[in-house]
This record gives structure tokens, sequence and C-alpha cells, in this order.
């Protein structure tokens, strides 16, 4: 009879053991672990941009946050209406500097091809035309593009000034309205 | 003889490990040079001028964490559905940037990695996203700090799965 007793009690206590252990390990309803899953998210997405913008305090050359980004803020750039205003002026010259086959589909008016590719011997042969301007425009296929910046740099280099990269290159010089031409020589 | 949970439990680790190793490596290489990661992302041409440098500090510091997440096991579902967005997102912009016809740098892993755009970054991609989802779906397998916490009793609701499959495997944790 006492056996039998105590075998219940030890039922019973390993029936409330596996209870609680199975309370533990119960996967909780399909919400509440979204909801956390989420929460984890938010915290971990919080926690690096906490620490990006604090390397970007502790840099020597900060990143300027939420202004437009260009490819290089140290050289200025001209919205197309200014960009046209420079080009009535008669005394600037316009730089192409995209590849010279997208020049010979179209290109900006009087523009010069002055293909990244071929930098400096491009500019050893317009040395004639850059040398008497007064600015320079030069655009390529919008502000996402590079090779503007990269001509435009090389200009500079080169002891040319002002230089100034076209904001939206081509596209936005067309969607502005003004005309474009085609042919491979201006 | 290995049970059917526990082969499920290593498969598991080992896409942990997988996801964590290749986002950490793309974080480490990108976390020093914000400004050559905002020209890859200006390139693209997908974001708003405005928030490319924001996205350039961001996501480096994101891959490191995320990545340092998966490979300890640490709020792993959490981190998974993050590198799910990453992995999704980083697709997508390479499929774009290929139907537009761009041929761009990938800057997948830093400037140091200058392959172009191309099929196999979205495959690549492609298969990262569904390690995450499943890492998502399935729990961290086995080693993982939620299950070690689970089982100590500290961890969140959302670890007691992981706890409970440590410890079917045998406390592989400790």
């Amino acid at each position: 009879m006492s056996a039998r007793v105590g075998s219940g009690a030890t039922e019973r206590k390993e029936a409330e053991l596996r209870g609680t252990c199975a309370g533990k390990l119960e996967v909780p309803p399909v919400r509440q672990r979204g909801l956390a899953v989420l929460l984890g998210a938010l915290v971990l997405g919080l926690l690096a941009l906490s620490l990006g913008l604090y390397a970007q305090q502790r840099t020597t050359e900060p990143l300027a946050l939420l202004t437009p980004w260009q490819i290089d803020p140290s050289l200025p750039v001209v919205t197309p209406q200014k960009a046209h205003e420079l080009y009535d002026l008669g005394t600037t010259v316009l730089v192409d500097a995209r590849t010279a086959q997208e020049y010979a589909r179209e290109h900006l008016p009087f523009s010069s091809s002055l293909p990244w590719g071929e930098v400096e011997d491009g500019i050893n042969r317009l040395e004639g035309v850059l040398s008497h301007a007064k600015a320079i425009v030069v655009y390529c296929d919008g502000p996402t593009c590079g090779a503007s910046f990269k001509v435009a740099r090389e200009l500079v280099k080169s002891g040319y000034a002002p230089v100034y990269v076209l904001e939206a290159g081509l596209p936005g010089w067309k969607r502005a309205g003004y005309p474009v031409e085609d042919g491979s020589t201006p | 003889m290995i049970g059917r949970t526990r082969w499920r439990g290593m498969a598991l680790l080992l896409a942990r490990l997988l996801l964590g190793g290749v986002l950490l490596k793309a974080g480490l290489a990108k976390v020093g040079e914000p400004s050559a990661l905002a020209e890859t992302i200006g390139h693209f041409g997908l974001v708003p001028l405005r928030l490319v440098t924001l996205l350039a500090v961001w996501i480096p510091w994101l891959e490191c964490i995320v990545g340092g997440c998966l490979l300890a096991g640490l709020l792993s579902a959490s981190a998974a559905l993050l590198a799910a967005g990453m992995t999704l997102s980083f697709g997508l912009a390479v499929t774009s940037a290929l139907l537009r016809g761009l041929d761009i740098a990938c800057g997948c892993f830093g400037s140091a990695d200058t392959s172009h755009v191309q099929a196999l970054h979205v495959a690549m991609d492609a298969l990262l996203f569904v390690v995450s989802v499943c890492i998502l779906c399935q729990g961290p397998g086995l080693a993982s700090l939620d299950g070690f916490l689970a089982l100590q009793g500290w961890g969140s609701s959302d670890s007691a799965a992981a706890g409970e499959e440590d410890a079917e495997g045998g406390q592989v944790f400790l």
C-alpha cells in the first residue's frame, strides 16, 4: 500500500516537472513571436545606425548626411538652366565625358567629346579650344555617372578653371527642354 | 544514431554560419570606407540622393551586427529577418542594374571587390535569401546562444524552440 502511495507521489512530481518544462519550452503564439522578432530587428537596426553615426563623428572626414549626394563634393555642379546660360555666353566649352559611341548618338550642341577612357590624350587634343574658354561644363549621363566628375577633376588638375559638372547630365538637359544634336562631330 | 532533429539542427547551424560569415565579411570590408560605398550606391541610381550617404554609413554596420548575431546564434530570428531584407534588396538592385544594362561595380565586398554586377551576384543573393528565410522559420539550429539562454531560463519566448532543439541535441553549446 505504502509502495503504491510512494509511486503515486513520484508520478505526480514527474508530472509537475514535465508541466514546468513544457511551460518553459512551449512555443509561443505566432503573433507574439512575430512581434518579438520585429522588435529584435528594430533594436539591431537602430544599434547599427547608432554605431555608424558614432563612427562618422570620430572620423576626420565625415560624410555630409541627408544632403544630396554627389560623387565629388569639391567640384561645383550647375543646373541645366545655369549651364544653358553659360552656353549662351558663347565663351563656355561644353565637354561630353561619355564614350565616343554615346557622343555620336546624341550630345549637347557644340560640345566636344572627351571620353574618360582617353582623358589625357583628349585634353591635349582639345587644348586649343579649352585654353580660350572662360568656363567649362562637363556632363555625362546624370548625377550617378562618375565620368563627368573624373574628367572635371583631370581638367582642374591640368590648370583649367572654372570647371563645372552638369548636375543631371544629358537626360536633365533634355528634360529641361534644351536641344541636342547627333553625329560624331560638333 | 543521430536523430532527425539533430540533423536538422546541424543543417541550420551550417546555414547560420554560412550566412553570418558572408555578412560579417561583407560588412567588415565596407565599414571603413563609407564614401566608396556611397559612390557604389549612387551608381545604382535607385535611392534618393539625400539617402545615399546615410545608407552608406548604416549598411556596413548592419551587416556586421547581423552577421555577428547569426554566428553567435543570438536574436537569430531577428537577425535572419534583417538578413532576408538585405539580401532581397541587394538582389533586386543588381537585377535592376542588369536589366538597365548598367556596367557598374557590385561593391559587394568593399572597394577591393572590383567585380561588376552579373547574374552570379543575383544567384548568390537568392541563395542567401533562402537561407535567411529557413533560419527565420526553422530557428537557429544547434549551438546557439538563443538555445543556451532558453535552457538557463533567461531566453525570450522566441528562443524557446532553440533551447528545445539544443536540449534534444544534448547541450551541444556547452
